[in-house]
């Protein structure tokens, strides 16, 4: 005899619920925030995280991939392999390469590995788990999909200012550390 | 094909079919058939293949007996890892702070906090917060502050 | 086999092997205690409601039954009021016996050639029972409220300015380092005066000749 009233119902649903994260991928790093997100979409961030009884994976909303990061000469040197299946069909992409054509695909290879990078019993929730990402190339998200984000996860990295983003007032009052000889030419 | 213990064997009603003459052996083999309800095919109705099937099976829960601990020590620490991440507070800090403050909990009660009574882990976090901000062992604990409503010995 | 699976009209109802759990602990029935441990300590209500015997008249394998219920059985009605007994003549079948109990479950149970005095001891046997499978118990212990403070919910720990903020906001997803960057270090020896003794200018050169 269940005894599960209203009120433990309603508790059961509030404790389960899926959250819709919010991720701002400017200037993160790929492989350093595809851990991060794979951990939200598995559920990872909550206390009642379960891998084996139950799927508790939130979903994640990914905006600005296009501006997304790898350190180095990673867009150079990592390539990404593909077989059409026929005969003589694997095909290689840099990074690079791939991220012209697709701004949100490398995101998304690196977070598919970060997921299915577990026990076997995760596997199996791979493909529901991933149906849970959601990757824009840039800040603009449909209205049915921005109504459902509640929070936002943290980024992995400070996103770095150039000089032109200053302006020339705070590079003046920015101390002097170093000042330059008499006789150094400036270019 | 049910197999049932030796008291009930006694007490069963005349109808259930019996082996007749020695019992001995016939037991022997009904015992360790009964261990054998849950395989599949012949190897839980034929003796020869069920006895080799059943050994197998001895060898495989030993082996996932002791696997169990690690497997319920990993889930347990990836709880506590995911509770103090909510309250911005690193799992290595929580997990060495804690005995230091003679709050001598183990893992497996502390994850069941953190889904039970979450306000208790709270307090417990702020308490580990604290300890650190005014032991202040390394730079990143120099530069935190510390929570509001803990009360250390220091302040009195 | 194709298509619906007709049962025959012999075959027994599910719910009338209830009471029961066989094999290892692999295959059992496994839950929690659902008992009433209550029961008898201030009244004492009779789990058993009611109690169907299906026998023959004439059959030799249902004697038993026949002499049970010539002699016992209105000793049995009258000793056990709560408890309803429903006879059931019928030709040329085994008789058996079904036991139903409060909690909505029920036995079937087989009474072929069995003697007046089994009967009677397996009777006593089911009105004495809870309705309860015979079962393993994953913990020895059970708890209706598992939690005094409410258990944990996505949204507790969440700051509530999140909910009227606009996302993405700077303070909720911003990076946040432990350890204090070199620009922010400088910013705070500038503001501290403490950083002239490291700017060495042209000036400060000449005034040391």
């Amino acid at each position: 005899m269940s005894n599960l009233t209203k009120f433990r119902r309603t508790q059961q649903w509030l404790t389960f619920a899926r959250l819709w994260y919010l991720y701002d991928a400017t200037y993160q790093d790929v492989f350093d925030s595809a851990i991060v997100i794979a951990q939200y979409l598995r559920g990872m961030n909550k206390p009642i995280y379960d891998h084996v009884r139950q799927d508790v994976g939130n979903h994640v909303v990914v905006i600005n991939t296009s501006k997304v990061s790898m350190p180095v000469d990673e867009w150079k040197w990592r390539m990404y392999s593909h077989h059409s299946r026929y005969g003589g069909g694997q095909t290689w992409a840099a990074a690079h390469e791939l991220h012209s054509k697709d701004p949100t695909i490398v995101l998304y290879k690196a977070v598919y590995k970060e997921v299915g990078s577990a026990p076997r019993a995760v596997n199996l929730i791979r493909s529901p788990t991933m149906a849970r990402l959601h990757l824009f190339p840039d800040a603009c998200i449909p209205p049915e999909i921005k109504a459902n984000i509640c929070d936002q996860i943290r980024q992995v990295q400070p996103v770095l200012k150039s000089l032109k983003d200053y302006s020339e007032e705070e590079v003046e009052k920015f101390p002097k550390i170093v000042d330059y000889p008499e006789d150094y030419v400036v270019k | 094909m049910v197999q049932l213990t030796q008291v009930l064997c006694k007490y069963m009603p005349k109808w259930v079919p019996r082996f007749r003459g020695s019992n001995k052996s016939f037991m022997r083999k009904q015992h360790l058939l009964s261990l054998c309800g849950h395989l599949y095919g012949r190897k839980r109705n034929c003796f020869r293949i069920a006895r080799r099937a059943l050994y197998r099976t001895f060898e495989i829960s030993q082996d996932k007996r002791r696997e169990k601990k690690v497997f319920f020590r990993d889930l347990f620490t990836q709880r506590i890892n995911s509770a103090c991440a909510e309250h911005d507070l690193q799992y290595k800090y929580f997990i060495t702070i804690l005995p230091q403050l003679n709050v001598e909990l183990d893992r497996k009660i502390l994850s069941s906090l953190a889904i039970w009574e979450p306000r208790t882990f709270k307090s417990l976090v702020e308490l580990v917060k604290a300890k650190r901000c005014e032991e202040g062992i390394d730079e990143a604990a120099r530069n935190a502050t510390p929570p509001a409503g803990v009360i250390t010995r220091g302040m009195l | 086999m194709r298509g619906r699976v007709v049962k025959p009209s012999f075959a027994v109802p599910q719910n009338y092997y209830n009471l029961y759990s066989f094999g290892t602990h692999r295959i059992q029935l496994s839950g929690f205690t659902e008992q009433p441990f209550y029961n008898g300590l201030g009244r004492y209500v009779c789990q058993l409601q009611r109690v169907t015997f299906k026998f023959c008249k004439f059959g030799g394998s249902s004697k038993g039954v026949r002499e049970f219920i010539e002699t016992d059985v209105v000793d049995f009605s009258r000793q056990h009021p709560g408890v309803v007994v429903y006879l059931k003549p019928r030709r040329h079948k085994t008789p058996i016996m079904v036991t139903e109990y409060l909690n909505g479950n029920s036995h079937w149970m087989n009474l072929r050639n069995m003697t007046k005095s089994e009967i009677k001891l397996w009777l006593d046997y089911m009105r004495t029972r809870s309705g309860e499978p015979i079962k393993r118990y994953r913990k020895k212990i059970k708890t209706e409220w598992p939690s005094i403070q409410g258990p944990w919910n996505p949204f507790l720990n969440m700051p509530s300015f999140v909910n009227v903020t606009d996302l993405p906001n700077e303070q909720r997803g911003a990076f946040i380092s432990e350890k204090k960057s070199a620009t922010q270090q400088l910013l705070e020896m500038a503001k501290d005066g403490s950083l002239k003794n490291i700017l060495k200018t042209n000036v400060s050169q000449e005034d040391k000749e």
